[in-house]
């Protein structure tokens, strides 16, 4: 099942972020991952991935650094900043409070 | 195919009005792109087909590089790109400031003539005053013709005879009784007989007086210097005293078979 557009674009950063607290990563292994965790469920169009990891790196919530690949390619790898942290559980907070309200109102029963 | 992404990624960076960054964001999305290509051609797609489904999962291009042109503003990359070039140029300005600053170099040799200070040798005068331990030990007399900008007329040679002086003291922010810096604030004497300052580069015209000459540094605020006192007398000495202004201290330097 393909996730509508819309329903992504409000959680992308909080996805972004999760996918960056285990490990640093280079945005095209952040896609393959995000697409592997959600089992293909999340798929997002690759090029919207980097205006918002610049945009978390203008904020401080990442910080980038240059690494030599396997391959001799050099490639940008984004970490999550101790910042990135607090507001990765911020918004995980968030999102839990939003998930369960949507769940309350979508669940519940349709009045007589 | 690949200049199918070359026009993609045209495409975003028209978005993008900070113009510096265009190559940054370029490589980085071909970087995407090529891995992308990479793997689909690893699960054996052929390569037309792997460069097109890898450029359609790049998504829109205006969309993409107007997303971008909104991270990547132009008054802050050009506010970011001036003050780098701003902190370059004062790093530069502070280093030839440095360069041409002569306290800033003298500052460094004092701190290392500090490190290299050498003990006076054993059984030389020595006194202690209420702010300095004083050493004073006599030097061997020479002849001198030199070739420096204290040199003597020309034609002439001059006896220079050396007194070394060791000070040393635990308070740096003292003005020391003894300094270099300071006019000639000692009292000399060469076999009795009063040795005034001569002129600071000591001419060598002048006979019967002397000259400060530094070995280590003598600015107020250090804790440990060397100097010379340079004679120019008529004829070796058998004795020479210093007395230190308002101590009263006398430190004594005699050669042995001076004549």
């Amino acid at each position: 099942m393909k996730i509508d557009k819309s329903l992504m674009s409000g959680s992308t950063t909080l996805l972004v972020l999760s996918l960056l607290a285990g490990e640093e990563m280079y945005g095209y292994q952040m896609i393959t991952e995000l697409s592997r965790r959600s089992s293909h469920v999340f798929d997002l169009k690759e090029g919207t991935l980097y205006p918002i990891l610049h945009g978390l790196e203008a904020d401080g919530l990442v910080s980038v650094r240059e690494k030599k690949s396997g391959e001799g390619r050099t490639r940008k790898y984004y970490r999550i900043t101790r910042r990135g942290r607090r507001a990765l559980e911020e918004r995980k907070e968030a999102w839990a409070v939003f998930r369960d309200q949507v769940d309350a109102v979508v669940n519940s029963a349709a009045p007589a | 195919m690949r200049n199918s992404f070359q026009i993609w990624i045209n495409a975003v960076c028209e978005q993008v009005r900070f113009r510096p960054d265009h190559r940054s964001i370029e490589l980085e999305l071909r970087d995407h792109y090529e891995d992308h290509v990479q793997d689909l051609l690893r699960l054996g797609r052929p390569r037309e087909l792997a460069e097109e489904r890898a450029l359609e999962a790049m998504g829109n291009a205006q969309e993409v590089g107007r997303a971008l042109d909104k991270v990547h503003k132009p008054w802050l990359g050009w506010l970011w790109e001036v003050s780098r070039v701003l902190v370059l140029a004062l790093a530069l300005l502070l280093a030839w400031k440095l360069w041409k600053d002569t306290y800033t170099v003298s500052l460094t040799k004092k701190t290392w003539d500090q490190l290299m200070w050498t003990s006076p040798p054993f059984g030389v005068s020595y006194a202690a005053t209420d702010y300095l331990d004083l050493w004073l030990a006599p030097g061997e007399p020479e002849f001198y013709a030199g070739t420096y900008w204290d040199d003597p007329l020309p034609g002439e040679t001059r006896l220079q005879v050396p007194l070394t002086v060791w000070a040393q003291t635990e308070d740096v922010f003292h003005e020391h009784l003894v300094s270099p810096d300071q006019h000639w604030n000692l009292e000399v004497t060469a076999d009795g007989r009063p040795i005034p300052h001569g002129s600071y580069a000591g001419d060598g015209s002048t006979r019967n007086s002397g000259y400060w000459v530094y070995d280590g540094p003598g600015q107020y605020g250090w804790t440990r210097y060397r100097f010379r006192i340079l004679l120019i007398l008529e004829e070796p000495p058998r004795r020479a005293e210093v007395t230190i202004p308002r101590t009263g201290t006398v430190l004594t330097a005699e050669w042995e078979g001076a004549a």
